[in-house]
């Protein structure tokens, strides 16, 4: 059973020694999980849907949770593997849509040169989308990328260099398109 | 071009997170003041509300049909029954009642409304034509997946189906499901529906997708297709928030220790109900017959079923009864070995449970999580897997060393290793039971399948995991590592290429 403090959450130990709450961690993750969710999903509201989500089951087993080394290595990796899959995106945007039917705006659309990037990032093999993401918009070195994505290192660094390759033939294949428009 | 490319992914990126505003993600999210509803119960409320859910009949249809012992409601005390009897190897792994389901029901659980349908001037109104439409509703702060009633990835194909995207599940097709079943999500309304039907095939499922109705949250047949057997006549449907052995029932649960998701399990529940319940569980049964059960005529299923197409072979029995007017009990298997004897074993020694006991059940803990099993594996290796959920990974060093281990509730167990060329290597659990094989695939591997004196014919695993890195050919060091769900276990391990057989290796 979680023991809560209704303003600012469960507790946590951090690598200072100091504690944090889950709140902080909130705060500290959620925008930047949005981001990488956004890049892999597409969706704004999937993505800060399926963030919620995350969220929410981490507060739900935070006893747990807060004793990992790094917690939101463990919420990177739920989110990246909860933002890729097409029909749970569907359901979770649906969702999402019902949710924000009440917020008066909505974030801004991306600029069309930035959205076919993360369109041609989001057709890459799955593991290849989750790496770009982790080291692009998360800004994670490889080592933490491994450990948010349960494999090694030299994977990781395989997946990467394998993402470039395709998505600077496939970026080049857009721009040569846009021009021929 | 690669730093080009690399400009322009940072460009990218440094849009992605401008556009996320400090506060897209919303405030912090809080569960209801509900307890917390575990893993594992989801699991069982998932199995609850499939078996369970009250059934009262269309007032126009054959008076055969049971009505839903609605007048009990609220006035049976329902017992919390434990057996004295526990099959060996297996200990209790959780427990639920009305104190944690009723609130996290109501207030943050999913809200599941069917209806049966059937021949219903027949003596078995199921034997020729059968469908049941359960649409669910999930809250907005619900802590499920996304695609909550779905199949898990893998599982199934996906289909169209109103304009949405789907899954079809032919039967054994997917984890769980012995019959035909069509899910999709509908976004107006707001929820998942799910057909299933032993008698209907997948096409016929999607011609009545296609014409249904909703009323509320009822998802009516319209035109059944010509070709269907018999009649469907609509038999009954459930009442919403009057799931007996959710809302004022009990459930107490077994497993053998360390079990795997997925994995044996035996669970007693008692719960307000009646004949309607029989009706139900009869339709979800397929096969059933009469028992003595504690003095009682009771129904009992026993299927051997395989879930996910795997090579196990698991045990699913059902024994149902009304242990005394208004509440009806149950016990069942899933993917066990038990058999109808223990099963009738465990029935004959229930009792009620002390509040001691029962406290002591409500306070199992979830299975270890499984986020952090692939932390273990060591930073310079040139391959490695993680059985994700499953308490296991491997890793080959540069040095030519493979190597797996188990990690579970307790802590990592030591590491098990041998030479880059061995294709099946055995994890144990720290009761010496198998866990994990693991190995090297030959070059050009896209599947493994485990082949057993009751699978000959072998059958891809149902948790296996290779290491693709997407583009198997080019990785001369791919992995894989299987954890068998119970049940017989492989003598053969079968490595794939396009469905051909590239090497067939015995299992030590």
């Amino acid at each position: 059973m979680i023991e809560a403090d209704e303003q600012t959450g469960p507790e946590l130990g951090d690598e200072t020694g100091e504690t944090a709450s889950f709140d902080d961690l909130y705060r500290r993750e959620a925008r930047r999980l949005v981001a990488l969710a956004y890049g892999l999903s597409g969706s704004r509201r999937a993505a800060e849907e399926l963030v919620q989500e995350a969220f929410l089951a981490a507060y739900r087993r935070w006893n747990q949770i807060s004793a990992y080394d790094d917690p939101a290595a463990w919420l990177r990796r739920v989110v990246v593997n909860q933002s890729v899959s097409r029909i749970r995106r569907r359901v979770a945007e649906a969702r999402a849509m019902t949710r924000l039917r009440a917020r008066p705006t909505l974030p801004a659309v991306l600029p069309e040169q930035d959205e076919a990037v993360w369109r041609a990032v989001r057709a890459l093999p799955r593991r290849q989308a989750q790496v770009v993401v982790l080291h692009y918009v998360d800004d994670l070195p490889i080592a933490e990328i491994a450990q948010v994505l349960g494999c090694s290192d030299g994977t990781v660094k395989t997946h990467l260099h394998r993402a470039r390759q395709l998505l600077a033939s496939a970026l080049e294949n857009h721009a040569h398109g846009g021009a021929e428009q | 071009m690669t730093a080009d490319l690399d400009t322009t992914l940072r460009g990218a990126a440094g849009a992605l997170r401008d556009s996320v505003a400090p506060n897209s993600a919303g405030p912090p999210p809080r569960p209801s003041s509900a307890p917390i509803l575990t893993a594992t119960a989801l699991v069982v409320v998932a199995a609850i509300l499939a078996a369970a859910v009250a059934f009262w009949p269309n007032n126009d249809k054959d008076t055969t049909v049971p009505s839903s012992d609605v007048s009990t409601k609220g006035h049976v005390v329902v017992p919390r029954l434990i057996p004295d009897h526990v099959p060996d190897g297996y200990v209790v792994s959780g427990a639920s009642d009305p104190s944690e389901m009723v609130g996290e029901a109501a207030a943050t659980g999913p809200v599941s409304r069917t209806v049966l349908y059937g021949d219903s001037g027949a003596d078995d109104p199921f034997a020729h034509s059968d469908l049941q439409t359960s649409t669910t509703r999930w809250p907005e702060d619900t802590n499920f997946d996304g695609g909550s009633g779905m199949p898990p990835e893998g599982h199934g194909h996906e289909v169209t189906v109103r304009g949405h995207t789907g899954v079809a599940c032919a039967p054994d097709e997917c984890i769980g499901e012995v019959m035909a079943t069509l899910y999709w999500p509908e976004e107006e309304p707001l929820f998942d529906v799910r057909l299933t039907s032993r008698s209907l095939d997948i096409d016929q499922l999607q011609q009545v997708a296609e014409d249904l109705t909703f009323e509320g949250d009822y998802a009516v047949v319209g035109s059944p297709p010509s070709d269907v057997d018999g009649p469907l006549d609509e038999l009954a449907r459930s009442q919403p928030n009057d799931l007996p052995l959710v809302a004022t029932g009990y459930s107490i649960n077994y497993a053998p220790p360390h079990n795997i998701p997925g994995g044996p399990t035996l669970q007693v529940s008692t719960g307000e109900g009646g004949e309607s319940n029989l009706l139900m569980t009869r339709w979800l049964a397929g096969e059933w017959r009469r028992v003595e059960v504690r003095g009682h005529e009771g129904s009992i299923s026993v299927k051997e079923e395989r879930a996910g197409g795997g090579p196990d072979r698991q045990t699913a029995i059902t024994l149902l009864w009304e242990e005394e007017p208004g509440v009806i009990a149950q016990v069942t298997t899933l993917m066990s070995p038990l058999t109808e004897d223990e099963v009738l074993q465990v029935a004959e020694s229930l009792r009620p449970a002390t509040d001691e006991e029962w406290a002591a059940a409500l306070q199992v803990d979830d299975p270890p999580d499984p986020a952090n099993y692939g932390q273990y594996i060591p930073t310079d290796v040139v391959a490695s897997v993680n059985t994700t959920g499953m308490g296991s990974a491997a890793y080959l060093t540069a040095d030519g060393q493979l190597c797996g281990y188990v990690v579970d509730s307790e802590g990592k167990l030591p590491d098990v290793c041998g030479s880059a060329d061995d294709r099946v290597l055995v994890l144990a659990d720290r009761g010496g039971n198998v866990h994990t094989y693991f190995g090297r695939v030959p070059e050009g591997t896209d599947s493994v399948a485990g082949v057993s004196p009751e699978y000959p014919d072998s059958h891809p695993m149902m948790y296996a995991f290779l290491d693709r890195q997407d583009e198997p050919p080019e990785v001369p060091h791919q992995l894989y590592a299987w954890v068998p769900a119970g049940g017989p276990l492989p003598t053969e391990l079968q490595f794939l290429a396009d469905g051909v057989v590239l090497e067939a290796v015995p299992v030590p």
